[in-house]
């Protein structure tokens, strides 16, 4: 009896401490929990109202590179910017009165350096400047959350997680010096110090109401979808930069693989994931292999019952 | 982004007592659904049906999001098959009428339509629509497939005659010969291609408006019309061009008689979205000028 | 001659190379084959666009110089054999997307049908590896 009570670390048993310590845990995460939810709260529901434009909505979804590829695919659909046989971009018209000034700040960067890949564009200053003007408006309408308040709140929330693992270290060093078995509160501290690190560091770029919002689009805009390969010269450029900044690389790869090269905005280690993941439609590969519809798999099927996209310049029996 | 013009609706083609496609409840200007301009047709506010490539849809339910918003709206989307090979001398596939006959009950289809063609023989595929001989062999084997398909389909079957370059040396009957006894073999409806009617009068050197006039216009379920062009001295009826006027002259000759449903067929090349819809207004304006 | 045998030879003729049959005007025939030739790589570019994309301008003509005499397979397995066919000519890029069909799929006589373990594929400075279903490429 006597021993037991001794060799407790702080005069708390072994089962005891790791109960006490599950409810501080749960109370710290709590805390982690509630300033997490306050920060991604955002707007309310009156940003339903928000209805943001093609270059607003890749910045939501994603940030500055699939911004700069919304606009290159706006850009290039309308046949101001082309790809040379290398694989860089050039300047190859005018830009129409009322372009953007994000489309204006690539275009000068493209003719200042004849002829530019993606990430030439993404590293000018201007465009900087242009995509830094994007967040801040998508800040002030609490799509995005704010820098500020998240630096803020990882702080506040590091201060219930902070003293949560803090304890728990003590109590493992207490234990391990004095020879105790630890397992159970070292899997216990483990779990839940990495869970509260992530909670409190790893905070949305989002607000719900930005997530709300690029829901809506997506369903709103499901015909831009890349499994569909919607035909952006029907869309025009708005249509393809709203493709890019719903559906990111995916869409742009539906489009014009050769396109998303040449802007260097799909690297080629992603090609395989591009193809198959979206890009293109690989059911028609598996119903190539059925027996039933055994041979060309989509010779007039498949949506495109005349070879789209220029199959068929000149289609002989093109009777459909 | 999806712009749209207005289109006249049905009001602008008048109704005539019709002939046997008049109960189906195919009016106005409608264009073939293809997932790549999905939207676009759902922007279409006076959109008189649709169709969609049989094959293309599931076997078994949910019809693709934008064809359920359409038939949501009311209106019509009708299964176009193009690989059932019909005019095969080989028994058409079991599998393939199954496959057809289901999309007709997943689009609530009021009717569905295939070609007056074949696609493969001896185990090669085509690729494409191929003509029969315009023989009493090839009515008889036709007329067997499209019996064996009518027996699964729960709605009637409209038969496209197709556009081809070249004749068979064996053909024995004309073309409006053929189609009419076909029609009357197997009691099934017409789904009349003017552009095809167009290609085939002008790469043979005759006259559209004459093969229009001997063609069985009293069957007509809806009409078909498409722009192409021309290579090597020959018209390829391409659907990636604009419908040529011509094409638009037949469809104000064949509204002179009748007032079908009349769709635009699209299939690459898109153009911008208000061209494609100015396109469907020259249409409507073709069918309207009648009146 | 059946009906069966002349549409035989009809599509032999157009699509896999085969003599022009009994009685037909040579020409149309013949305008008729280049339309399909061309419909049909348009097809296989739409399979695979990282092959269409790489070649770039040449691809129809490198295509159906290739599909002479070859019957259709679907566009999947024509691409397929296609891309092989071109050894060490193939683009470095394209050679991501075989490698990417080769892990997932297997092109067998009877087409192309779902590889149901784990693969993996060298490609030019790294390797494609496909499990569960999932597409991972490692290297650059």
């Amino acid at each position: 009896m006597n021993v037991a009570i001794e060799s407790a670390t702080w005069g708390v048993s072994g089962p005891d401490f790791l109960v006490d310590y599950a409810l501080v845990a749960a109370l710290a995460l709590g805390i982690a929990l509630v300033l997490r939810r306050q920060v991604t709260r955002g707007a309310d529901d009156g940003s339903a109202a928000v209805q943001p434009g093609p270059y607003e909505v890749a910045y939501l979804a994603e940030g500055p590179a699939r911004t700069v590829a919304a606009a290159l695919s706006a850009l290039h659909t309308q046949g101001v910017i082309t790809r040379d046989g290398s694989d860089r971009l050039s300047v190859s018209g005018d830009l129409p009165v009322a372009a953007d000034r994000l489309d204006r700040a690539i275009l000068a960067a493209a003719r200042a350096g004849q002829t530019v890949t993606g990430r030439d564009v993404l590293d000018d200053p201007a465009v900087r400047r242009a995509l830094t003007d994007i967040e801040q408006k998508l800040q002030s309408a609490e799509l995005l959350t704010s820098t500020e308040d998240r630096v803020r709140t990882r702080w506040l929330a590091l201060v219930p997680v902070g003293a949560m693992i803090g304890l728990g270290a003590a109590r493992l060093l207490a234990g391990l010096s004095a020879g105790h078995p630890i397992t159970y509160l070292l899997v216990l501290w483990f779990v839940t110090g990495y869970l509260g690190l992530v909670i409190a560091l790893r905070l949305p770029r989002q607000t719900r109401a930005g997530r709300r919002v690029l829901g809506r689009l997506r369903d709103q805009h499901r015909h831009l979808a890349p499994e569909l390969s919607p035909a952006w010269s029907l869309y025009g450029p708005a249509g393809a930069a709203m493709a890019v900044g719903l559906f990111g690389g995916a869409a742009l790869w539906a489009a014009d693989p050769a396109f998303a090269w040449g802007a260097g905005l799909i690297p080629n280690r992603q090609v395989a994931n591009s193809f198959w993941s979206g890009g293109s439609d690989s059911s028609s590969w598996v119903a190539a292999s059925s027996s039933s519809c055994g041979g060309s798999s989509s010779s007039c099927g498949g949506g495109s019952s005349c070879g789209g996209g220029g199959g068929c310049g000149g289609g002989g029996g093109c009777g459909g | 982004m999806t712009g749209s013009a207005a289109l006249p609706g049905p009001a602008a083609v008048p109704g005539r007592a019709g002939g046997a496609g008049a109960g189906l409840g195919l009016r106005g200007v409608g264009i073939g659904w293809r997932p790549e301009i999905s939207g676009f047709v759902e922007s279409l506010p006076e959109l008189g049906f649709c169709e969609v490539i049989a094959e293309s849809l599931p076997l078994s339910g949910p019809l693709p999001a934008s064809l359920a918003a359409l038939r949501e709206r009311g209106i019509p989307v009708i299964p176009h098959g193009v690989r059932l090979s019909l005019g095969s001398a080989d028994p058409v596939e079991p599998a393939r009428v199954t496959r057809f006959a289901a999309a007709a009950r997943i689009t609530g289809a009021p009717v569905v339509s295939e070609h007056i063609a074949f696609v493969r023989a001896g185990g090669i595929e085509a690729g494409h629509l191929l003509p029969v001989p315009r023989t009493r062999e090839a009515l008889d084997a036709l007329a067997a497939n499209i019996a064996r398909t009518q027996a699964e389909l729960p709605v009637p079957l409209a038969l496209e005659p197709i556009a081809t370059l070249f004749d068979w040396p064996e053909d024995e009957l004309t073309e409006a010969d053929f189609l009419t006894e076909l029609l009357h073999r197997t009691g099934a409806l017409l789904l009349l291609d003017l552009a095809n009617v167009y290609a085939n009068a002008r790469n043979r050197g005759t006259s559209p408006m004459d093969l229009l006039d001997r063609l069985p216009l009293d069957r007509v379920a809806y009409v078909h019309v498409a722009g192409g062009s021309e290579h090597g001295g020959r018209y390829h009826d391409t659907h990636t061009d604009p419908v040529p006027a011509e094409v638009l002259d037949l469809v104000t000759a064949l509204c002179e008689r009748a007032s079908p449903g009349i769709m635009l067929e699209r299939d690459g090349h898109y153009p911008p979205a208000a061209e494609l819809a100015a396109e469907l207004s020259a249409i409507a304006t073709a069918a309207g000028r009648a009146a | 001659m059946t009906l069966r045998d002349r549409q035989e030879a009809l599509v032999a003729a157009l699509v896999a190379g085969g003599p022009l049959p009994d009685g037909f005007s040579p020409e149309p025939v013949q305008a008729t084959a280049a339309a399909l030739a061309q419909k049909r790589s348009g097809e296989v570019a739409k399979a695979w666009p990282a092959l269409a994309a790489a070649l770039g301008p040449d691809f129809p003509s490198l295509f159906t110089a290739w599909a002479v005499g070859r019957a259709p397979a679907g566009s999947a397995a024509d691409g397929w054999a296609f891309a092989r066919s071109l050894g060490a000519d193939l683009p470095e890029r394209a050679a991501g997307e075989l490698a990417a069909a080769e892990v997932r799929f297997v092109l067998g006589p009877a087409g192309v049908r779902r590889r149901s373990g784990p693969a993996l594929r060298r490609v030019p400075g790294g390797v494609v590896l496909q499990i569960f279903g999932r597409i991972v490429r490692l290297g650059r």
